[in-house]
């Protein structure tokens, strides 16, 4: 099979998902009409196909829609976080410079293939930049808890979020899977497993959900949720082996390596987000709430995936 | 009416706004109170913004 027909094969697939999750979605609805949970499960549903139909048109414009349209997911994702945390007029310069400098950067430099610099472009040089630009602003009123989270914000929303377009840089040798032009393919795969799993983990703990994993900053993961959504998305991602440079076992391992970090980092990132006192980063995708609240998993999930496949893969 | 997260997004002397989420809330329009004075009807109007926010 060719990239595009791998690509007919999957979006066949996934297209499939969509009409039976709009058809349950639309029998729930008839069934107990006013129900809260179901009108948001709808709410979902209708988001997925937006969200799906970017990513297939994304897949047709190619390398440079693809870093165009993460570093906009970014910029999102930055602009919730910053919203949602207490800054001071003395932020301005350091924010400014994170948005209209650090961000577009970081992606140019994924358009550009310069992986080198990419990869420490944030973590030593935004990170050494920052704080000196909010020393000469003068205000020293909570100082390092103000530079420590605009870094944390940075670190989350742009640095690891860029990894899944990353994915576009990594040279795979075998069976010329880079060569042939196929990494587009393996990024997808990282979004399908991460929101399969995301998706499952919901399904299986409002099905089966008893003990809670983390009641206090997650209480709607259970470890039903996680075992049941986590195995099944292990097992769509060894079944997917084919559009991935892995062999059928190897993609599995590569998926539970995905379910993982993805798990680790919603409740990771819940935390941070009670810890700023809100429920939902923003109101942007509806059902769903912000683009924060659909890319938590990823940013956890894509710099492992991105290393992990650099490391035993190339 | 009130402009919420206006003076983060861009505060005093800035260039350049940061682009955050704003929000603007109207508030019920003031009713006229025949007779009243020019200071107690700034008060009331200051008032109903500080309610908004």
């Amino acid at each position: 099979m060719n990239m595009q027909e791998k690509f007919y094969w999957l979006f066949g697939g996934i297209l499939a998902l969509l009409v039976l999750a709009s058809t349950i979605g639309w029998v729930l609805q008839r069934r107990s009409p006013g129900s809260a949970t179901i009108a948001n499960l709808v709410a979902r549903v209708r988001a997925w196909w937006v969200m799906v139909a970017i990513i297939a048109v994304n897949f047709f414009l190619g390398k440079n829609a693809t870093v165009v349209l993460f570093a906009i997911a970014s910029a999102f994702a930055l602009r919730e976080f910053v919203t949602l945390t207490p800054t001071r007029p003395a932020d301005h310069l350091p924010l400014v410079v994170c948005f209209y400098v650090l961000l577009p950067v970081q992606y140019w430099l994924i358009a550009d293939g310069w992986y080198n610099l990419f990869a420490i472009f944030l973590p030593v040089y935004g990170f050494l930049l920052l704080p000196v630009l909010a020393a000469f602003a003068g205000d020293t009123e909570d100082f390092l808890a103000r530079v420590t989270k605009l870094q944390w914000g940075l670190m989350i929303t742009v640095y690891c979020i860029s990894y899944a377009p990353a994915l576009l840089l990594v040279q795979v040798k075998i069976h010329d899977y880079s060569a042939s032009g196929q990494n587009l393919l393996l990024m997808i795969y990282l979004l399908t497993i991460v929101q399969m799993s995301d998706v499952l983990q919901y399904v299986f703990g409002k099905l089966f959900g008893k003990h809670k994993i983390a009641p206090v900053v997650s209480p709607s993961k259970t470890v039903e949720g996680f075992v049941g959504g986590g195995l099944s998305a292990v097992g769509i991602g060894a079944a997917l082996w084919w559009i991935t440079p892995f062999a059928p076992l190897q993609a599995a391992g590569m998926a539970a390596v995905i379910v993982i970090a993805g798990f680790l980092g919603g409740i990771a990132l819940s935390a941070v987000k009670r810890s700023l006192g809100a429920k939902d980063w923003g109101s942007m995708i509806e059902g769903h709430g912000g683009m924060l609240d659909r890319l938590d998993s990823v940013s956890f999930a894509a710099p492992i995936f991105f290393h992990a496949t650099r490391y035993f893969f190339t | 009416m009130y402009l919420d997260n206006l003076y983060r997004s861009m505060p005093k002397g800035a260039y350049l706004p940061v682009p955050l989420t704003c929000s603007v809330r109207f508030g019920a329009p003031l009713q006229r109170i025949a007779g009243e004075t020019k200071e107690s009807l700034l008060q009331r109007a200051r008032q109903a913004v500080v309610d908004l926010a």
